[in-house]
């Protein structure tokens, strides 16, 4: 007994030493490290704050227009990581984007001549909105150099609509969203004449793009019949924003014409209702008209500003500047009531000093709080906009330009994290890649009265201007489209194609291949065409399964898609090299990547055929397909043990009550549905004794199995943790 | 052999341990109330100021484990350190040569090689345009794909198309002249 209370003891001693040991050990791996590259307390801080690890922390998905490359960068706060470049005004190579036929006529479609656009300037983005909350449905942006306006759709981070602004030559490249998505505004930047002649007056104008939310995001999109602009004299239009709750109908724009700044005011609520008359086929109303009707006014400012935004109440909207100020806006409305001119100490609130060079104004959880940023002075001021009063600053070691909350431009903010664009690249420890540099973004932590900057972003191919954030858990993305989508309409695809009804059409020399992609094969595997011959791949994706995406290209012939599963997409070209073009799956699929391939076949004009007999095989070669069908059907059996197995084994723990796992399970049963064919094939090829076509039909069966394998042990392992956790 | 599965695993679970050393006392002393629903699966869905945190209750309310905080100060980057490497990879069918930074992994450019690119005007410029040109067939632009990077000398990047290989080079080598 003595002895056993002596072991308990030393037990206990050693358990107690083990963990003061260990706690020392561990705390030097952390040192270590911090010692070893020479990091500080702020640096490891920094590093949890915004590390992610597999499995994903990041509470936002924040979008930002890439300026001049014309497309939208989809990115992760606190992580600042890049999930995914996207498509917007110019053509994308690597989704496909303008290259396949159905986002080559969206993008055709938004030009006034029918050609694509290889160029946007996009700044501003903005998100759909409901009782003045990001819903997680849409974004809009504005190109500045082609006068377009486009939408995406947030199940998918996809370009779904891209129109010309029939008027302006010249658009400023930022959107605004009214509190419930009623309108997307868009204004004129430069002036110029809208009738293309020009011998005509300078005009100027603001646009406000009807939009009509159907029962799906396919079904919502901007009305071109139901959009008006309203003209503006001939002033230079800047930064926009869109009122909310009281100031509900109401918009502010920024505007400057010979040195003078002013912000203009626009009740769209009457301007809808004012008479309108066409030019170039689009509503307008004229600037009279808006005067006659009371929805316009000019507040003329003391100094030229840089930013106008309304706050998460809707009560004022701050005018970014030097001196920044604030304005009451239900002093403008009443105003306005009584004439276009607007004397700003009739309407003004408060004026703040902040500082040098004030860029951007950004909004925050707290109450009545804002940011500002001076890039002049390298910091970043909080003040309070209610009482005119400045709270914090943080100095920064870099210029800072433009400013994000999460939620920021909605009616509820966010607090915790600001983002500050960094327009130089200016840092010592930037690995020089040539004379271009990336944009850069700074994250400032604003949890707390110590701001801090805890991380630099660096975006190339990317001019950096504003971004927006939303909330991960707002935005439902899917992971699948329904089987032949086309996905720029979400209609389903005329050319959708399943498995076995894969053919070849042709009608004179124009020929369509009805195609399907699935691991590890591309079918047809042959097509035979003759040079001259117009022809269009339409390709469906079978795929259920996540990111088992495919591309397709024809070798030397330029063409691209990329097939998420469940898409259909078409690609055309002329063949008019003769000779024989590999084509094959550009995305690395699976293991069996390589296999994806096949050969398109271009005879040369005047090419005539030659008939080739059947091979007839020889009584030791179909002795060995026959022991090669044999041996295969071993395997097929064993296959199947598996799949019987993992069956049971989902079953017995209740799979269906997992939706995810019950999907996945769905997927592998669909699998095996295709398979049926290849079965009753070789079964009636071994029973007519032709083995090699058995042989050939048990693999293709194979093939099915082991996919149907694969995903079922995916839905297993899946299962298993959920019921761990 | 079992030396090195110990060291790999011994100071994971040391680690580990520390961690919920750690917890434990931030825990204690930590502000308990704001720590509620609201704050499930690392989403604040309300919007809330976190207010000031200690490392641990960072920790804790990231739902990090000894692993991820290693490497979390294994690649964090802050402005006064230099990162290490400078990786070019394959865009594959995007037609560019992504170059990022390592261990930071930050991106830092897109060289355009065998598509346009409207950011950089590649393709755009009769100087751009005519080097793109050389890769023409009869005349016409194609689309590229790179999957393999071979980098010579230390001074000129060649690209070809297809395959598989990417290459880093260690800062203090990289010299970058296209």
């Amino acid at each position: 007994m003595k002895n056993f209370n002596w072991f308990i003891k030393a037990f206990i001693g050693i358990i107690l030493v083990t963990l003061g040991v260990t706690d020392m050990m561990a705390q030097q791996t952390l040192d270590d490290v911090k010692k070893a590259r020479g990091l500080n307390d702020h640096d490891v801080l920094a590093a949890v704050k915004t590390f992610m690890p597999r499995g994903g922390r990041d509470e936002y998905f924040s979008i930002v227009g890439t300026g001049n490359s014309g497309t939208m960068i989809v990115y992760g706060l606190p992580s600042m990581r890049i999930y995914k470049y996207v498509g917007v005004f110019s053509p994308e190579p690597w989704q496909g984007y303008g290259f396949d036929d159905e986002s080559s006529l969206m993008l055709k479609k938004s030009s006034l001549d029918n050609r694509i656009s290889t160029y946007g300037d996009m700044r501003f983005p903005a998100f759909s909105e409901k009782d003045g909350n990001y819903d997680g449905h849409f974004a809009f942006f504005s190109d500045g150099a082609n006068s377009r306006i486009a939408l995406m759709g947030l199940d998918d981070f996809e370009t779904k609509q891209v129109l010309s602004n029939p008027l302006f030559p010249s658009t400023y490249p930022g959107v605004a969203v009214t509190q419930n998505t009623e309108y997307i505004i868009q204004s004129s930047q430069y002036p110029a004449p809208w009738d293309n002649k020009i011998t005509s007056e300078f005009r100027s104008g603001v646009t406000f793009w009807k939009f009509v939310e159907g029962e799906n995001i396919h079904k919502s999109r901007m009305i071109k019949e139901k959009s008006f602009t309203v003209e503006l004299p001939a002033y230079t239009l800047d930064y926009l924003d869109a009122g909310k709750s009281n100031s509900d109908g109401l918009m502010v724009g920024l505007a400057e014409k010979e040195g003078k700044s002013y912000v203009y005011v626009l009740d769209y609520t009457k301007l809808a209702k004012a008479t309108t008359k066409k030019i170039n086929d689009f509503n307008v109303v004229s600037f009279a008209e808006a005067k006659k009707n009371n929805a316009v006014g000019f507040i003329e400012l003391p100094a030229s500003a840089s930013t106008v935004k309304v706050t998460a109440d809707g009560k004022y909207f701050i005018v970014g500047a030097d001196n920044t100020l604030v304005i009451d806006f239900a002093k403008v409305k009443s105003a306005l009531a009584k004439g276009d001119v607007i004397a700003l100490a009739d309407v003004q609130k408060a004026s703040i000093a902040i500082g040098k060079n004030v860029i951007d104004i950004a909004f925050d959880y707290r109450k009545n709080t804002a940011y500002a940023s001076a890039h002049g002075d390298s910091k970043i001021v909080r003040f309070n906009y209610e009482t005119g009063k400045t709270e914090k600053e943080l100095k920064l070691s870099f210029k800072p330009s433009f400013l994000m909350t999460p939620q920021g431009m909605s009616a509820s903010p966010h607090s915790n994290y600001l983002t500050v664009v960094d327009k130089e690249g200016l840092y010592d420890n930037y690995p020089n890649v040539g004379p271009v540099r990336p944009s850069f973004q700074h994250l400032i932590d604003i949890s707390s009265d110590d701001m801090a900057d805890v991380y630099t972003m660096s975006l190339p191919q990317a001019n950096m201007y504003g971004s927006v954030a939303v909330l991960r858990t707002t935005i439902k993305p899917i992971i699948r489209y329904p089987l032949g989508t086309n996905t720029r309409t979400g209609e389903i695809s005329r050319y959708k194609t399943v498995a076995g009804q894969e053919k070849i059409e042709r009608e004179g020399n124009r020929v369509h291949v009805f195609g399907t992609l699935i691991r590890s094969h591309i079918t047809p595997e042959i097509v035979t065409v003759n040079e001259g011959d117009v022809v269009t791949f339409h390709l469906t994706n079978l795929e259920r399964a996540e990111d088992e995406t495919h591309g397709f290209t024809v070798d030397t012939y330029g063409v691209h898609g990329s097939f998420e599963p469940g898409k259909t997409a078409s690609v055309t070209f002329t063949a008019d090299r003769p000779g024989i073009f590999p084509y094959y799956c550009t995305e690395f699929c699976s293991a069996l990547h390589l296999e994806m391939e096949g050969i398109l076949l271009i005879r040369p004009k005047g090419y005539v055929d030659v008939e080739q007999e059947d091979v007839v095989l020889t009584a030791d070669q179909m002795a060995g397909y026959k022991k090669n069908y044999e041996d295969k059907l071993v395997v097929i059996d064993q296959t199947q043990d598996i799949i019987n197995g993992v069956v049971t084994w989902l079953k017995e723990n209740k799979f269906q009550d997992y939706p995810y796992v019950a999907a996945l399970v769905d997927d592998a049963f669909d699998q095996l549905e295709q398979a049926k064919t290849s079965k009753e094939n070789h079964e009636k090829y071994a029973k007519e004794g032709k083995y090699k076509d058995a042989f050939l039909w048990a693999e293709q069966y194979w093939q099915y199995q082991v996919k149907t394998a694969d995903v079922g042990l995916r839905a297993k392992k899946l299962l298993a943790e959920k019921i761990n956790k | 052999m079992k030396n090195i599965v110990y060291k790999k695993y011994g100071s994971l679970f040391m680690m580990g341990l520390f961690i919920i050393t750690l917890s434990f006392l931030t825990v204690s002393c930590g502000d308990k109330d704001k720590k509620g629903d609201e704050y499930a699966g690392g989403t604040n869905i309300s919007g809330k100021p976190y207010g000031k945190e200690s490392f641990g209750e960072v920790v804790k309310r990231r739902g990090l484990n000894a692993d991820d905080v290693l490497s979390a100060v294994k690649t964090y980057t802050p402005d006064n350190l230099k990162d290490e490497y400078v990786a070019l990879n394959s865009g594959g069918q995007a037609g560019n040569l992504p170059m990022y930074a390592i261990p930071s992994m930050r991106m830092l450019k897109y060289v355009p090689t065998n598509t346009r690119q409207p950011y950089s005007g590649f393709g755009y410029s009769e100087e751009t345009y005519g080097l793109m040109e050389d890769g023409f067939i009869d005349g016409k632009e194609i689309l590229g794909e790179i999957h393999i990077i071979l980098v010579f000398l230390k001074q000129t990047v060649f690209i070809t198309e297809n395959g598989q290989l990417s290459m880093t080079k260690p800062i203090r080598e990289f010299l970058f002249t296209i």
